[in-house]
């Protein structure tokens, strides 16, 4: 069973995923983040692959990417990285990149390195569903991957029951109209939104994410979904107090 | 065009279905032991560009005469083994287009068609097997190869949908069509029109035209996030029908014709002629009101924006000419304008800042990465992103399907120009050669595209190679790069080995680009396209060779164009056409500055 499904097993309310960019701010910290968040009992946690180019991503991301890149990360480091923790890390990853990456680097290889280090759930912001259709769905489950579309207010209800027949994870909602880091608060209209697709009564598990940054946000978020993702928000927390801080940033938000 | 022959019809509906599928002839069976023999000849008007073929097997003369003037039939096919005589014969008797049937296998001996040719129209090369035709096999196609004959002829034996690719792939001199027959059946004698229908729609789609995937090949596609999806699909759903309509294309050509000043004249440089010993032509797209062929591509797709009710414009732009010419036909149109521009652009080429800003746009400065067009793109998206009631005017032929195809067929314009341009200057339509340099590949990919088809034409793209291909400063994408995706399409891309982009740099802003349109990396997979490349000293040099010998001052992007003249051996009286794609005006202060160098 897919990991994340496993995880839904045990507790499906007021799940809190973090997503981290892999060696960021310093190299050697992908790990020393996962062990963090896993020892705040973060539920699971959302692998940021640094790419130069990230289009579905805010300027927090942009610029963590971009230390990262400068710090020296790739791919074949992350995947050790990764490999290195993976008997003592119990909570459950999912890799997040894009297409291009996984193209380059040999689309087979890139598989059985995720799988390699116990992973199998991904999210590919710009892998669109037919090219999902057309060639990685039948990739993805010959090495036993799941991978997380993302639904928008704008996605039509049949490609949300589309997306809803593909996904065995999650369902990724994404809070608006925006790209990572947009904070603020949740408007009404987001509400209508949050409350439109959870009467859809989907059969996969909803998560949002996207703008959501604090205790408020993240509980509003819980109310119309089996739990949220922060991402840019603890990202900037990394930047300016270190991986030491992560406790401090999460215990306010899971209490 | 590949010729089709339905056969084997009896049906009356099932025909008046398969006249929409216009196929060139369609065939009934005379033959009283094939499954799909005709006996009450079905009552349908056919239009005249259809032809009606009668299929006949050893029948005698006047049986063939009586059924052809009863059923009005314009092409008999001679399905059995009937003799040279038979044929003369018959052609002696009546004047009708005569298709003779050859059975072939690996034995065959061409030879037998040498006597045939003076009587006979067309010939069918069919499968050999127990009965004459509708074995509803296939031979090997490769042996048509020994065939040397004049007669063209059409390939038959149990073709079907899954044939398209190797039918288009089938190279032979004499190759005129495809007969059709049980392939394409649910039941004998009952077609599919649906399958028959999609069947000629790729058969005839040229390769080099976008297929109904937005792909070129292996390259194009739409690598979107789902947040662009619902933008992205409603300009697919509506591009093609806005482009084609009639107002569309009457207030299209206006706006050419009348604000932006097309054509663009097509001028013979004589000094540079005689340097370079070929008739050297220039497309003066620089002539093009604010000077370059960017406008040909934001008048277009601001109609098309109007017409799908958008308001609110954002555009990327390396040399700001995109960004003049999108702000120009905002305030022509009393649209909002937003353009982001790279920082070190921005600086480079501040006089299309400020024509931008007195046009009303706002330029939004891109200051991520190399800060430079990809940058700028990777904005513009991301607003597109969080701005989904925007409309993104992309200024070259790349970006997620459909926009590669639709600037391809705004840029058009160009090359169809050409067409009648060199036929009066020239006596003749094509030219030998067509040079144009390639940022995205806007200008070139109109260049080219009325000629992709005729590969007599040689078509040459030339890219940015900076201080050198391999200085590690350089923009020559289809040199340095490997497949990649690169702003939602799948193409040829500049990337380090985990696919990170790598930064390009020119001294050419509009040149300055890790990718090109997927249309060129197909034209340079496939060869049909000549990738050539200038650095930006060879680039100066031909700006100033330019200026010099035709008093024209080129945009910096057209000087890699031109600087490949020196490069290439033309034989005498070539004709050869350099799109020069943009004025230097916005350049002037880089000219200057190796002016005193
Ligand atoms: C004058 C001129 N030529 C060429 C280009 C390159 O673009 P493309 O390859 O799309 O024609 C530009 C781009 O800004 C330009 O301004």
């Amino acid at each position: 069973m897919n990991s994340i499904q496993e995880l839904f097993q045990k507790k499906d309310k007021n799940l809190l995923s973090i997503y981290f960019t892999c060696g960021y701010p310093k190299l050697e910290d992908t790990t020393k983040v996962i062990l963090a968040l896993e020892k705040s009992r973060v539920d699971f946690i959302e692998v940021g692959l640094p790419y130069s180019d990230p289009l579905a991503d805010g300027p927090t991301i942009q610029e963590s990417s971009q230390k990262a890149l400068e710090n020296g990360i790739n791919l074949d480091i992350v995947f050790e990285q990764l490999s290195a923790i993976k008997e003592t890390n119990k909570t459950p990853l999912v890799l997040m990149g894009y297409l291009n990456q996984l193209l380059k680097y040999g689309e087979d290889k890139f598989c059985q390195k995720v799988v390699d280090c116990g992973i199998d759930t991904v999210i590919i912001p710009d892998l669109p569903m037919v090219e999902f259709e057309r060639h990685y769905q039948q990739l993805f489950e010959k090495h036993g991957i799941t991978n997380v579309f993302l639904i928008t207010p704008h996605t039509s209800e049949d490609r949300i029951k589309k997306i809803d027949s593909y996904s065995k994870a999650f369902i990724y909602v994404v809070a608006s109209a925006s790209i990572t880091g947009v904070k603020g608060d949740i408007s009404n209209q987001q509400v209508e939104y949050f409350e439109r697709i959870k009467a859809m009564n989907l059969e996969s598990k909803l998560i949002i994410g996207f703008g959501i940054s604090d205790k408020e946000t993240f509980t509003t978020a819980c109310n119309y979904a089996n739990g949220a993702i922060i991402g840019s928000a603890f990202i900037k927390n990394l930047g300016i107090n270190g991986v030491e801080s992560t406790d401090d940033f999460i215990k306010p938000i899971i209490s | 065009m590949i010729k089709i022959k339905v056969c084997g019809m009896r049906n009356a509906d099932n025909i008046s279905e398969l006249l929409k599928v216009t196929p060139d002839y369609i065939g009934f069976i005379f033959y009283d032991k094939s499954k799909r023999f005709v006996t009450d000849f079905p009552q349908v008007d056919v239009p005249s560009s259809i032809k009606k073929v009668g299929v006949f097997v050893n029948e005698t003369i006047d049986e063939v005469i009586r059924k052809v003037s009863e059923y009005k039939l314009e092409a008999v096919q001679l399905h059995g083994d009937e003799s040279v005589d038979y044929c003369n014969e018959l052609n002696s008797k009546m004047t009708i287009e005569i298709i003779k049937t050859f059975s072939v296998d690996e034995n065959f001996d061409f030879r037998i068609t040498q006597n045939y040719e003076s009587h006979c129209n067309l010939f069918l090369f069919d499968t050999k097997g127990k009965e004459y035709g509708g074995n509803g096999l296939k031979y090997d196609w490769s042996i048509l190869k020994k065939y040397e004959g004049e007669t063209p002829f059409l390939l038959s034996g149990g073709i079907n949908e899954n044939d398209v690719e190797v039918i288009k792939g089938f190279q032979h001199s004499k190759f005129a069509g495809v007969d059709l027959n049980s392939g394409f059946e649910d039941a004998p004698s009952q077609k599919n029109i649906e399958k028959l229908k999609e069947f000629k729609e790729r058969l005839m789609q040229s390769k080099f035209q976008v297929d109904k995937d937005g792909y070129y090949g292996q390259f194009g596609g739409a690598f979107i996030p789902e947040l662009l999806y619902p933008n992205v699909k409603e300009l697919e759903d509506n591009y093609i029908q806005i482009i084609e309509s009639e107002e569309f294309q009457k207030e299209y050509k206006s706006l050419l014709k009348d604000y932006v000043g097309r054509p663009t004249p097509l001028y013979l440089a004589k000094r540079l002629s005689e340097k370079y010993g070929a008739h050297i032509y220039l497309k003066r797209e620089d002539l093009n009101h604010t000077g370059a062929h960017k406008v040909n591509n934001t008048v277009g797709q601001i109609l098309i924006a109007q017409k799908l009710g958008k308001t609110k414009i954002i555009a990327e732009t390396g040399a700001g000419q995109h960004g003049v010419a999108t702000a120009t036909v905002c305030a022509l149109m009393g649209l909002e304008c937003t353009v982001f521009m790279g920082e070190k652009d921005i600086v480079r080429q501040a006089p299309n800042v400020a024509r931008m800003k007195m046009l009303g746009a706002k330029v939004v400065p891109a200051t991520s990465g190399s800060k430079t067009l990809k940058d700028a793109t990777n904005e513009a998206i991301r607003y597109w992103i969080q701005h989904p009631e925007t409309y993104y005017l992309i200024g070259s032929v790349v970006g997620p399907h459909p926009y590669p195809d639709m600037v391809a067929r705004l840029q058009a314009v160009i090359s169809e120009e050409m067409k009648w341009q060199l036929k009066e200057k020239t006596g003749k339509e094509n030219p030998d050669t067509i040079i144009a340099c390639v940022g995205g590949g806007s200008n070139a990919a109109g260049a080219f595209y009325h000629y992709m088809e005729d590969e007599e034409v040689a078509l040459i793209a030339v890219e940015a190679a900076g201080l050198g291909v391999d200085s590690g400063e350089s923009a020559a994408t289809s040199q340095l790069g490997e497949v990649g995706i690169i702003h939602g399409s799948k193409t040829i891309l500049m990337q380090d080995e985990y696919g990170q982009i790598v930064e390009p740099y020119s001294i050419s802003a509009g040149l300055d680009y890790p990718g090109v349109g997927p249309l060129h990396a197909f034209l340079y997979e496939s060869k049909r396209a000549q990738f050539m490349n200038a650095t930006d000293k060879e680039a100066l040099a031909a700006a100033y060779e330019l200026t010099k010998m035709e008093g024209i001052i080129p945009a910096l992007e057209s000087a890699h164009a031109l600087a490949v003249l020196p490069k290439i051996d033309f034989k005498k009286d070539q004709v050869v056409v350099v799109n020069l794609s943009g004025r230097g005006d916005k350049d002037l202060e880089t000219y200057i500055k190796h002016l005193e160098e």
